[in-house]
């Protein structure tokens, strides 16, 4: 009964998480059924449904869809198996570690891929949304991001004691990271300091190679060095999410594991840091940061516009009625230009901002 | 014999609480043992400690020679578990469940076969959220069995089950038996143990305090016997107390004795009638069962078997009058 090289249980183990994504309802929804909520609400509320502008919020909308679901999704559901004594039940089995862990993330990237599909798919057909570039090289980019993030989920579900910390654990990760990134608004029009933070950031290099891909349509020569950052993060994340990995709620995470992953994925992301400059991801202002500063300026400042004018902030889930509570009622121009590019002239303005992202 | 299961001196602490205290216990392959204690003895930190899932603070531990705590695939094929509380995933079927469980080991028992053991076969589409208590304790019965073990390992498998559940369940575990498979299971119930286990071990506070056959054990009891007697006319017992018995009161016709020595009781009791020429029409005789002497041990107290002569045929005075008995027979013992 050996299947192949194979390790024992590899297979059935991944059919077994496939078949669970695909039936649980909650699984289901969260993984299908909410990105394609967002994908309305941007679409329609932020881009009017113009095929041009959609297509600029795609990039931002697929990291945040790889972000949500590996740090969500994938990460609860471990956590829910082992808080539910389903691994312990395994523990006891000849399987090993490494094979649940592998199975676990071989299928969460599966599910997460059919889930950017049906974004992807319902992008074109209700939107008709364009790929400047390939949809070969989108869909590679696309994979390697699910390849990135997913161990990242699993270390997080490793870390996390419970289900009932992991929301608030996946909340403080999750929102820098989709700011930082640039996944909610436009990398080039961050401020300065938080572009330099955002170079330590993988996610950073995944909304840069999918820009790369769908607006700019670049080839695979632009694609190299954003790619292999995905992969190594999913390499690096891969081997550290089997080391980290627990079969049991009451067992604590190994403190001598913890350091060693720690300091592994520290120098990891500070090479990252390192490399980033030499990467060229702070571009100049495109279409979109025009698009929305046109928005800004054709709209007169009542609640329906501040609403779409201010989808940066949207999509990084601020409710305008928060912003008001901490910038005070300011003219809508002024808040946008606060909060989405302070300063934002032109394109001379922005690459001075980000200094050193063009060595 | 070989020794399936092997410690010594084996200790657990969790923080100022121990668990186990310097266990030593040999248990040799094809016996089927069963470990008795209240909640909190020990039982299921000792088992899970032989499955390898927690490690000991103190002492040695083998299972087939080895280690368990190194999470060897090899010893893990040898064994199969039913933990206190088994969970599967919830969207997969009986089928799915049994299926993935098999791909686990390296020669599983075919599927059908699982199946027709633990009597699941009508249940195969269901998951386990649809299973009753006693379906899906057979569930993990059957989940245990797939690697085909030399040592299967129960948690107490009938635990919060119904009579009739636990019964079928008992009669499903009895046919594991033999083949030489070793079984080791944590109970509550003392008349389980009795109906399955050729060895019973006793823990109390993380020690053994017993260990033997049910046999052995409720001969070894320091609790009393009762016995019953009913003859064609006044008797007079002056003998059977010379041998030791006393006298007990009376229960409808029966007359009744309390004795530590019931065998030498019942000779002096037949040489007695004979002398007095009377006849014996019934005889009644309670030896001290296995929860007698579990709780004898447990609570450190003088158990005595309770009388169950037929209690249809009594009044209601003469029930209130043997708990009145049953009472002084606390104090005085």
């Amino acid at each position: 009964m050996r299947n192949g090289i194979l390790p024992r249980g590899l297979a059935a183990l991944t059919r077994a998480y496939l078949l669970d994504a695909f039936r649980s309802k909650t699984s289901l929804f969260w993984n299908f059924a909410f990105p394609l909520f967002f994908l309305f609400a941007f679409a329609v509320g932020l881009a009017d449904g113009r095929p041009d502008a959609v297509t600029y919020l795609m990039p931002g909308l697929f990291t945040l869809t790889i972000v949500a679901i590996s740090f969500a999704g994938v990460s609860y559901r471990l956590i829910a198996d082992r808080e539910k004594e389903v691994l312990r039940r395994y523990r006891t089995t000849p399987v090993g570690a490494e094979t649940v862990v592998t199975a676990n993330a071989g299928a969460s990237v599966v599910v997460l891929a059919a889930a950017l599909l049906l974004l992807a798919g319902t992008a074109f057909a209700a939107f008709r949304v364009s790929v400047a570039g390939g949809v070969l090289q989108l869909l590679a980019v696309l994979l390697a991001g699910a390849v990135a993030f997913v161990p990242l989920g699993l270390i997080l579900g490793s870390l996390t004691s419970s289900m009932r910390t992991a929301p608030a654990v996946t909340n403080a990760i999750f929102f820098p990271l989709i700011f930082v990134s640039g996944a909610a608004v436009p990398f080039a029009m961050l401020p300065g300091w938080v572009q330099e933070v955002g170079r330590f950031v993988p996610a950073t290099y995944l909304v840069e190679a999918l820009q790369a891909v769908m607006v700019r349509g670049e080839s695979w020569t632009a694609l190299g060095a954003p790619l292999s950052i995905l992969l190594c993060t999913g390499l690096v994340g891969g081997g550290l999410s089997a080391w980290l990995f627990r079969w049991e709620s009451r067992e604590p995470v190994n403190r001598k594991r913890l350091l060693a992953a720690s300091a592994i994925l520290g120098v990891f992301l500070a090479g990252l840091g390192w490399l980033g400059p030499t990467l060229e991801i702070a571009r100049e202002a495109g279409p979109l940061e025009e698009q929305v500063r046109d928005r800004i300026s054709r709209r007169p400042p009542d609640g329906a516009s501040s609403a779409a004018a201010g989808g940066a902030a949207a999509l990084l889930r601020v409710d305008p009625a928060d912003r008001h509570a901490e910038t005070g009622p300011l003219p809508l121009d002024d808040q946008v230009g606060l909060v989405l590019a302070p300063g934002f002239e032109g394109e001379g303005q922005v690459r001075d901002r980000a200094p050193g992202l063009r060595r | 014999m070989t020794a399936v299961i092997e410690t010594r001196g084996l200790g657990k602490r969790y923080g100022d609480v121990t668990a186990l205290k310097g266990i030593d216990l040999t248990i040799e392959a094809g016996s089927v043992v069963g470990l008795l204690g209240p909640n909190g003895a020990g039982k299921t930190t000792l088992v899970e400690i032989l499955e390898g899932l927690r490690a000991p603070s103190a002492g040695r531990v083998s299972v087939f020679g080895a280690d368990p705590g190194d999470g060897s695939a090899a010893l893990r094929e040898r064994i199969g578990v039913q933990l206190q509380r088994t969970s599967f995933p919830d969207t997969l079927s009986v089928n799915e469940i049994l299926e993935l469980f098999r791909s686990f080991y390296r020669d599983p028992a075919p599927r059908e076969e699982l199946l027709e053991t633990v009597g699941l076969r009508e249940k195969v589409g269901a998951r386990p959220g649809e299973l009753s208590g006693g379906q899906r304790q057979r569930l993990a019965l059957a989940t245990a069995l797939v690697g085909r073990p030399e040592l299967l390992i129960l948690d107490e498998p009938t635990a919060g089950l119904d009579p009739s559940a636990r019964r079928s369940l008992h009669v499903l575990i009895r046919g594991l038996q033999g083949d030489g498979r070793t079984i080791l299971l944590t109970t509550h119930y003392t008349e389980e143990a009795e109906k399955l286990c050729d060895r019973i071990l006793m823990l109390r506070s993380g020690e053994l305090v017993a260990d033997g056959s049910p046999l052995e054990l409720v001969k070894g009891a320091r609790g009393e016997s009762r016995i019953w007697v009913q003859v064609n006319g006044e008797m007079d017992p002056a003998p059977l107390m010379e041998a030791g018995a006393v006298e007990d009161g009376s229960e409808g016709d029966y007359r009744c004795f309390r004795t530590r020595t019931p065998a030498r009781a019942i000779e002096v009791l037949g040489t007695m009638l004979r002398d007095q020429e009377l006849e014996l029409e019934d005889l009644r005789v309670k030896r001290p069962s296995l929860e007698d002497v579990y709780l004898e041990l447990m609570d450190g107290g003088d158990a005595v078997p309770q009388p169950d002569v037929p209690r249809e045929s009594e009044g209601p005075g003469e029930a209130a009058a043997m708990t009145a008995a049953g009472d002084d027979r606390g104090r005085t013992g």
